[in-house]
């Protein structure tokens, strides 16, 4: 059976998949410090609204350029560190201005991309862009070559699955005709039956969106070859022999159903998947059956105990034998820093 | 983070009296269980619409009856499109074309808090029909998302058919008396601290938002704690040691915020959903009867 240390030892690019609130941030973070104790030069990167990755490693400010944090790590473990540990926690709007920046040399082409509002807006925190922008920072770093390992938190997410399928809505918009078509001359798009569906359009949402509309398309046929490549080169590292992908799993019996579904869209899309790591676990906690009668806490508790039972058995049963099963017991205090992170790490060995 | 002291908490009982009640919170916190729990307990005496957002594991677009005075709608924003075109149109024959056509489902999919819009149109939309309207928003950024459309909607089309509509959406939303919000955390250190970010997020949305703050699944503890000592070691060996432990902390970090910040429900034993909703009915309930939310 693989384990969390093989991945460590030979993937360039880990991503961490998972519902909200299963400690995906916290595990990915973990997952990095092992790889910096084994030797590895290794980043973790996360886009998270939150900023929890900042708290927990003690960043005192978010920087959208990868920060070494190694020496905090060594003083935080009281020992010298193997490896390299650096963390990103990038900014939507610079990494829309990079990517924009990235797809043309003319300053015109840029700051006309720039100034739309309908790209502007994708570019805002909560416009639901974080699932590109999650790439583009891992096609970024990657592309700076200066890592062995990038461990990859994705956006938070009701299922998982909005991450996996990113690439493709993205590439298969802008391959269809849609930019082709707001380039038309004006008297060839506003013809026949479109002329129509169009006159409905700006009555519904006004003569300036129709403008933008059009300086949108403009703009995105001029960028259309170099877009599709970047996301054509995205989707290739996603699928690349490299790069692996990790489920994050609550003790929830409920988990079992999202490994199904995330098992067969990681088929569907033909990415590597490695294993699951259950978080949070409670089953290394001793019982007693008086604790249970005499105190309430402890009863809940053992229903907890049970119910992970039941979601380990049906998880177990999921996964086939060269994918790894790991759990991290639940510390008994918040996770606080560097040091709560490094206990965290001991349990990827067994 | 500024201190609690910015940070005010209505009570649960000033918020149950709007119109309108978003229920806010990361994934896995309880937050549907708790929109379920208010909507019942509103149900009561009003009429009461439960929506929820494209939830997988129920059909979309259908409204489902609980009782003569509780609906459960899931939302979803291709019905919602579809039906919000056909109003705005006056005929399904020209909504029909507008669908078919394909450039417009591109742009439907593709323009920026469409989905969005769509979403937040239909819950506003059913707001008349019923007395309150208690909203289990999806976790905490995609919620956000859904707020920040409309924003942007009313500046990107101004003037138009859809700016009008999002701007009667942003008054009704900025209308402390109409629209009320609920932030849902468990009370561990982190969440509590990312329930407030919450908190400052929808302020640049909503100005001066009606928030309160429940921190559920409090660990319970019968026996007294207080001579227990913190401990060092990170992991407990036994479960009493860990129940105590966690209640410590737990009991810390909800001080740390002013003991009134958050109202706590407990950790119910976890049944069944239906079983959990109902203890929270009626915990909550009893909370109330005794002013105590």
């Amino acid at each position: 059976m693989k384990s969390v240390l093989d991945c460590l030892q030979n993937k360039k690019i880990l991503i961490t998949c998972g519902v909200g609130g299963v400690g995906k941030t916290t595990v990915s973070a973990a997952l990095a410090i092992k790889a910096a104790m084994i030797g590895k030069n290794v980043i973790v990167i996360t886009i998270d609204p939150a900023k929890r990755l900042a708290t927990s490693l003690g960043l005192k400010s978010l920087h959208c350029e990868p920060t070494d944090l190694t020496e905090n790590l060594a003083s935080a473990l009281k020992q010298p560190i193997k490896g390299k540990f650096s963390a990103l926690i990038p900014q939507s709007k610079n990494s829309f201005d990079r990517l924009v920046r990235s797809l043309s040399t003319s300053e015109s082409v840029i700051q006309k991309i720039l100034n739309n509002p309908i790209l502007s807006t994708l570019a805002q925190e909560y416009s639901g862009a974080n699932e590109y922008l999650a790439l583009e920072e891992l096609s970024y770093i990657e592309g700076l070559k200066k890592y062995d390992l990038i461990i990859l938190d994705t956006p938070p997410s009701r299922n998982t699955l909005s991450f996996l399928s990113a690439p493709q809505t993205l590439s298969r918009f802008f391959e269809e005709k849609l930019v082709r078509w707001l380039v038309l001359p004006t008297n060839k798009l506003f013809s026949g039956g479109m002329k129509k569906v169009f006159g409905i359009l700006e009555n519904l949402a006004g003569q300036g969106f129709l403008k933008t509309l059009i300086d949108f398309g403009e703009s995105m046929v001029v960028v259309q070859d170099t877009l599709l490549t970047k996301l054509q080169n995205t989707n290739a590292l996603l699928k690349s022999k490299d790069t692996g992908f990790i489920l994050v799993s609550s003790t929830n019996p409920d988990s079992a159903d999202e490994l199904r579904h995330f098992l067969q869209q990681i088929h569907n899309h033909n990415y590597s998947f490695e294993g699951v790591i259950l978080n949070r676990s409670l089953s290394h906690l001793t019982k007693t059956q008086t604790d249970a009668d005499t105190e309430p806490g402890v009863r809940v508790l053992l229903q907890i105990i049970e119910r992970e039972t039941q979601a380990t058995r049906i998880l177990k049963h999921h996964l086939t034998p060269e994918l790894f099963f790991s759990k991290l017991p639940e510390l008994s205090r918040d996770v606080h820093g560097l040091e709560d992170l490094a206990h965290v790490t001991e349990h990827f060995d067994h | 983070m500024d201190s609690s002291s910015t940070i005010k908490s209505t009570p649960l009982h000033e918020i149950l009296k709007c119109h309108l009640i978003f229920v806010h919170g990361k994934g896995g916190v309880g937050k549907s269980t708790l929109a379920y729990s208010l909507s019942q307990i509103l149900s009561e005496s009003k009429k009461t619409l439960l929506v929820s957002i494209e939830d997988p594991t129920l059909d979309p677009g259908i409204k489902k009856t609980i009782n003569a005075r509780f609906d459960h709608l899931n939302n979803d924003s291709k019905k919602s499109f579809e039906e919000y075109i056909s109003i705005k149109m006056g005929s399904p024959l020209l909504a029909k074309l507008f669908f078919q056509n394909k450039l417009m489902q591109y742009l439907a999919s593709a323009a920026p808090g469409t989905r969005e819009l769509t979403l937040l149109g239909k819950i506003w939309y059913e707001l008349k029909s019923y007395d309150h309207v208690v909203v289990d928003m999806p976790a905490t950024g995609h919620g956000l998302t859904m707020l920040q459309a409309v924003q942007n909607w009313a500046k990107l089309f101004k003037g138009s058919i859809f700016a009008k509509d999002s701007e009667e959406i942003i008054r009704t939303l900025n209308n402390p008396k109409k629209t009320g919000n609920v932030i849902c955390a468990l009370p561990e250190e982190m969440p509590l601290v990312e329930s407030l970010e919450l908190y400052e997020s929808l302020g640049r949305i909503i100005p001066h938002p009606l928030v309160s703050f429940i921190a559920n699944r409090v660990f319970p503890l019968a026996i007294s704690n207080n001579e227990a000592p913190t401990s060092l070691k990170p992991y407990s060996e036994t479960a009493l040691e860990h129940v105590i432990q966690k209640n410590k902390l737990e009991n810390d970090n909800l001080k740390q915020w002013g003991s009134f910040l958050f109202l706590k429900i407990p950790y119910f034993e976890p049944y069944s959903t239906a079983q959990i909703q109902n203890q929270m009915v009626d915990y909550l309930n009893q909370q109330l009867k005794e002013n105590k939310a």
